[in-house]
Parts: structure tokens; sequence; C-alpha cells
């Protein structure tokens, strides 16, 4: 270590790590909160109206609030038809958000809206927490491996957004988040019993959000086969722990969607309620649209790009150009890294017994869910925007973070240049927060 | 080395702090498309409302074509109303340059203009010949309530230019800093009817705490991702040059030459 130890930076130089993660976890969170208070009510982000009209009709109904179907019309004209309606969407964040309702609401749509905020506030230290000690496992010997992702998703915009104000997509990615927590635990720790009923906490905590964080389920899957596909024994235990905890936890659901929808997911419904209300927009495949004349025509990639980061539209959150320059650039890179490292890895003529799973698991999840998100776009509803593939944010930033590292023996004290770039990230985000995002709350038009 | 870096970060720090601040009274969204109307008759305009007491700059947004040798002389005027044949003060500025986007800042007096009243931002434009060219940006939309745009003094109903008032801080630099971003904060709460408006200086006050934290942490990981040996001399030279370099990355509004600053007398 370089620092001279009679100076005094000896103890800082020892807790630098801990007091760096302490302070980007406070930041992202007081930053939500602020969020949450100066963005206006219902407008706070996508859908909040409509998140927070069920957790009142929690509060009301002291229940879950029923799908009655959509109003005549309801799509007609728009460009987008509901997947799943939100009243069939699990989400048990809304039960925390109703109670505190029930407890100190006023009454009053705008003081209720700030209440209800909190909780999606409150997910914020726990996902970045739970990020951080997913990073401790994978990248244990780097120090700037764990920390410079972590300021990443500490400083997004979007990021901070989902967690700022009312809606189920934060949750969703908290119990994601968890899910990959407890699955890269386990498989560190080659699936010991504690290891196993956590993932199955964590994974029955995600069948209970929604489905956007469902991808975890086929890779925990295939994760648990390929590490103990020696010990067929071990496998059908871990399995079975597994499976038990998650149905514990998360049955109920689905055995009362079906008793009162005939429907466990209510895909079906809601579509078919759709095309009852009349005019709704015909699914681009259903058009006859082949998948490239859909991904040119509305530029799917583009968009899902802009909003992965930040801008929406209607919510007013661009970022300034020059930063989405950047951020492609520094994607490109990453993708680039990571088909370097597998080339390699090719030429190598490795045994598949050599494949270094985690980084695989890591793929799967977050390119899973990309292709997920593109067929169901074009196949059932276009939703355009990037918040969707949040729930794998971890994976994505742990596989920026391996595809960059790449390039690192080629550049000259890499380290420093790194570490810089934190309290930078952090500061770019303070001031487009202060001079651009405030201002834009009262700003004209 | 690193006490030399050191000194010029704290230059450079020392002119951000110093710089004048002003709290915008009056600006449009950023997701507004903004269009360019060319000054076909020499005289543009803008009715606007003083909306409180200290307002002392105006922003606006040009684009000038000038032929070589050519010139565009342009009078800036704020009047009482459109027509009105006293000033409250005015300035005259000649372009010689063609540039795609002047961000030109009016100065003047707090106060000069009367607190809560309707005036007249009047722009008036000599050519030095044919092919050059004055354009202004502005909206076609009518987003601003309280007023409107104006060619040759007369109004286009639905239209405004694009602008952005300011008024002075009443704190002493460097402390205007935070009164300028507690009052953003302040109104956008306020905007958001939280009620929680002076609670909201505990979580500022801590995120900027923390914000000064991932600075500290940072440089420390990066002293320890050094081979070297790293004095507290480096240390400081390393985060002082991270605040200088966050101030000109994300402040270059406030870098000189960012704007044409023109005192109005």
């Amino acid at each position: 270590m370089g620092l001279k130890r009679e100076w005094g930076g000896h103890f800082l130089e020892r807790h630098s790590e801990g007091l760096v993660v302490a302070a980007l976890i406070a930041y992202a969170t007081l930053n939500a909160l602020i969020w949450s208070v100066v963005r206006p009510p219902i407008f706070g982000g996508p859908d909040e109206e409509n998140h927070f009209r069920l957790i009142q009709e929690m509060v009301d109904t002291g229940g879950w609030p029923l799908f009655k179907g959509y109003a005549e019309n309801a799509f007609a004209g728009l460009a987008i038809r509901a997947q799943v309606a939100y009243e069939l969407t699990p989400n048990m964040s809304a039960v925390p958000a109703a109670l505190l309702l029930g407890a100190f609401g006023s009454g009053e749509v705008a003081f209720d809206i700030h209440l209800a905020r909190l909780v999606n506030v409150a997910l914020f230290p726990i996902t970045l927490g739970l990020a951080y000690l997913t990073l401790r496992r994978l990248f244990p010997s780097s120090v700037l491996m764990r920390v410079w992702p972590l300021a990443v998703m500490a400083t997004t915009p979007q990021f901070t957004l989902l967690f700022s104000y009312v809606t189920n997509d934060s949750p969703a990615i908290a119990a994601s988040t968890f899910g990959v927590y407890a699955l890269v635990r386990a498989f560190k720790a080659d699936f010991g019993n504690r290891e196993s009923v956590l993932l199955g906490v964590a994974l029955g905590l995600v069948a209970l959000h929604k489905f956007t964080g469902f991808m975890i389920f086929p890779v925990a899957g295939l994760t648990i086969v390929w590490a103990l596909r020696r010990s067929p024994t071990r496998l059908l235990k871990v399995a079975g722990i597994v499976a038990l905890f998650v149905l514990a936890i998360s049955l109920w659901w689905y055995v009362r969607m079906v008793i009162v929808y005939g429907d466990p997911f209510g895909v079906a419904t809601t579509q078919a309620a759709v095309d009852a209300s009349g005019g709704a927009p015909i699914p681009y495949r259903e058009r006859g649209y082949s998948l490239w004349r859909f991904l040119t025509e509305t530029e799917w990639v583009g968009e899902n790009f802009a909003t992965f980061w930040g801008g929406y539209g209607i919510v007013k959150l661009k970022l300034p150009a020059a930063v989405y320059i950047l951020l492609a650039g520094l994607s490109i890179l990453g993708l680039a890294g990571l088909a370097a490292r597998l080339v390699g890895w090719l030429r190598n003529q490795r045994r598949s017994a050599d494949v270094d799973w985690l980084p695989t698991a890591m793929a799967m999840l977050f390119f899973g869910l990309l292709a997920l998100s593109l067929w169901s776009s074009y196949s059932v509803d276009m939703a355009l925007h990037g918040r969707y593939l949040f729930p794998e944010f971890l994976p994505f930033i742990a596989l920026l973070t391996i595809g960059l590292s790449t390039f690192a023996p080629l550049v000259r004290r890499t380290g420093p240049v790194v570490a810089a770039t934190i309290p930078l990230m952090v500061a770019g985000n303070l001031a487009y927060v202060l001079f651009v995002l405030v201002p834009d709350v009262i700003a004209l038009g | 080395m690193s006490l030399v870096v050191a000194v010029l970060s704290m230059i450079v720090i020392a002119y951000f702090a110093l710089r004048p601040v002003f709290i915008p009274v009056a600006e449009f969204s950023r997701e507004i498309l903004l269009l360019q109307t060319q000054t076909l008759t020499g005289v543009k305009g803008q009715t606007m409302l003083n909306p409180g007491e200290g307002l002392a700059r105006i922003d606006l947004r040009l684009t000038t074509d000038v032929a070589p040798e050519g010139w565009i002389r342009v009078k800036f005027e704020l009047k009482p109303e459109p027509g009105a044949s006293d000033t409250y003060a005015s300035e005259i500025v000649v372009f010689r340059e063609t540039r795609e986007d002047w961000r030109v800042s009016l100065r003047f007096q707090p106060d000069v203009v009367p607190a809560g009243e309707q005036f007249y931002l009047r722009t008036e434009a000599i050519l030095s010949s044919s092919s050059d060219r004055l354009f202004f940006r502005y909206i076609q939309t009518d987003e601003y309530p309280f007023g409107n745009h104006y060619d040759l003094d007369d109004e286009i109903p639905g239209q405004d230019l694009y602008f952005k008032q300011f008024r002075i801080t009443t704190t002493p630099r460097p402390f205007a800093w935070a009164e300028a971003i507690w009052a953003r904060l302040a109104d956008a709460s306020r905007v958001a009817q939280s009620g929680a408006t002076a609670m909201l200086a505990i979580p500022l006050a801590l995120l900027i705490l923390s914000a000064v934290m991932v600075l500290v942490g940072g440089v420390f990981v990066a002293a320890r991702e050094l081979t070297l040996p790293v004095r507290a001399v480096d240390v400081l030279a390393i985060a002082l040059t991270l605040v200088a370099v966050s101030l000109v990355l994300f402040l270059p509004g406030e870098l000189p030459r960012a704007s044409l600053e023109i005192g109005l007398q």
C-alpha cells in the first residue's frame, strides 16, 4: 500500500473501501429521497397514478384490488397496450405502502403520494447494499471492481428515479437483486443448507413481484444443475429446499389468481380485457412485421438505451447528449471486452467444464431479460422503456466491469484513474440533480 | 509537482466560488423544442413580468451569420412597454463573427425594472449588408403566460422568445451558491406540494456531506492503487484536482467566454 503511515492517512487508507461504499449508498438514498420530495405527485415517474390508485384501493377495501377490465376504448389511438394489468401483477411492496397510508395518510393525494414514495426510497439502500455484497463475492481480489460498479448504480439517474416514486418496478428490482445475491452466495458456498434456504426465500420474494424479475428462475435452476451435476443426491436435495421455500412464500398468490381469475399469471386475462375494450393497437408481430422491421421502425434499441440511463419524455429526465455518448462508448467498450474474453477462451479450446459459471450466469440474466423484453415488445405490448431491464442491472454492471477490465492491462495506471471517476460520477450526478432535474420541476412548459 | 497541481486547482475552485451567482426565477423546460426565428424587420422583443425583487439578469440565445468584414449591431433595451419612449436600461453590442449559439446574458442593476410589473425587452438590429443574418431562439407554443413575442413592436400571440430570468442572491459569495441551490430545491418542493420544504434541508446537507465523503474515500482508493509512495500533499492535490475538474466539467456555463455578458446601463 502506497500511503506513508506516519502522517495519519493510515486509518482512511485501510477503511477507504468501506467509507466509499457507505457514502455512495447514503448519497444514493438521500438523492432518491430528495427526488421524491421535489417531483410533483402523480407525475413522479411512469404510471405513478395507477400504482398509487391501487394502494389507495387496498387501504379502502383492506384487501387486494380486483381487476374489473378496462373502460371502452381505453387503448384506442395509443401506441401501447397493457401487458399484465396492475391488479394482476404481484407487488408485495404495496402492502407496507398501504399500511403506511392507513396509519399516517391524510386523505390528501399530494401528501399521501409523498408518504407512499418513502417505501420505494427505503428499498434503494437495501438494493445497493445487496449489490455491493454480490460484487464482493464476484470480485474478491479487486477493490475497484466492486466499488466502481456500485458507483455506477448509485449515480444512474433512471435507477434513482425508480426508487423515488410509487411504482412496482423498484420492488421487483430489489427482490431480483436479492435473488442474484443469494444465487452468487449459494454458488460460492457450494449450495450449503443455509445458502439454499436463503436462495429459496429470495426467489420466493421475486415470485411475489413484477414479472420482469423472473429471469432469475431459469438461471438459478441452471446454476444449481451446473454446480451439482456430479452429485445427483445433493442436486435433488438443494432443488427441493429451494422449491419448498419458493412455494411456501409465493404459491398463495398464484392459487388466488387461479381461484379469482382462472389465470395464474394474468396475461391471458389482461389481453382478453384489452381486446374487449376495443380499438387497442395490434401487436407488431400480429401485424406481420418482421423482427428487423420492428427494431428499425420503432428505434427499439436506441430508445431502450436512452431510457435505461435516464430520459423519459413525459416526466422530463433527459440527460445531456455528451453523457449518452460517453455511456454508449463505455457500453460498446464493455461488450468488446466481453467478446475479446470469449474469443480468447474459445481460442484456447477450453473444455466446457472450465466455464467460469458466474459471469456466464450474469450474461444469461441480463441478455436473457433483454431478449425477453424485445420479444414481449414485439409480440404483446410495445412498451419502450429501458427500466424493464433494471431487475438485471446488477448483472449488467458486473458484465460491464468484466468487459472493461479486459483493457486494464493496456493502460498505464488504470487503477488511480478509475478510482478518480467515482467522485466525478457523484459530482456529475449532483450537478444533474441541482441544475437539470430540480429546475425542470419549476420550469415553464 | 503536487503542490503546483494543488495551487492550480485552488485557483480554478476560487474562480468558480467567486463567480457572481444568480437564482433563476423564470425558465423554460429543457424538454421544449426551441426553434429559430430570423429578425427580418430588425426589431424583435418579448414582454415579460418581473416576478419579484432583485431581477438582475436575462439570458437569450442568438445565432449570427456575418459576412466577411461585416457586422451586426444590436441594441438591447428594457422598456416599460412596447412603444414606450422611456427606457429602464440599454446597451449596444456589435457582433463581428458567425456563431451558432451565442448565449447572451443581459446584466443590469437589481430592480431597475419595478417588481411585480410587466416590461418589454426590445432588441433592435442593424445589419452591415443583406447577407448578414440574426436569429433568435423562440418557442412556437404559448408556454409563458405573462407576455408574448413581438416583431417590429407588434405582438405575435402564442409565441415566446426563449429567455431565462434571474434574480440576485442575498448572501455573500461563495455562500450564495448554497442560497441558489436551496432556492431551487425549495421552489421545486413547493410545486410538488410535499409539505416538507424546511425538512428538505437535512437530507440536502447530508447529501452534500456524503458526496464529500465519496470524494475523500475515492481519493484514498485512488491512492491505494498507486504503487509509488504517496504523501499527504499528493492526496490533497488529487482531491483538489477532482473538485476543479468537476467544476469545469459540470458547470460549463460558468467558464470564461461561455456566455456573452452585456451590462445594460
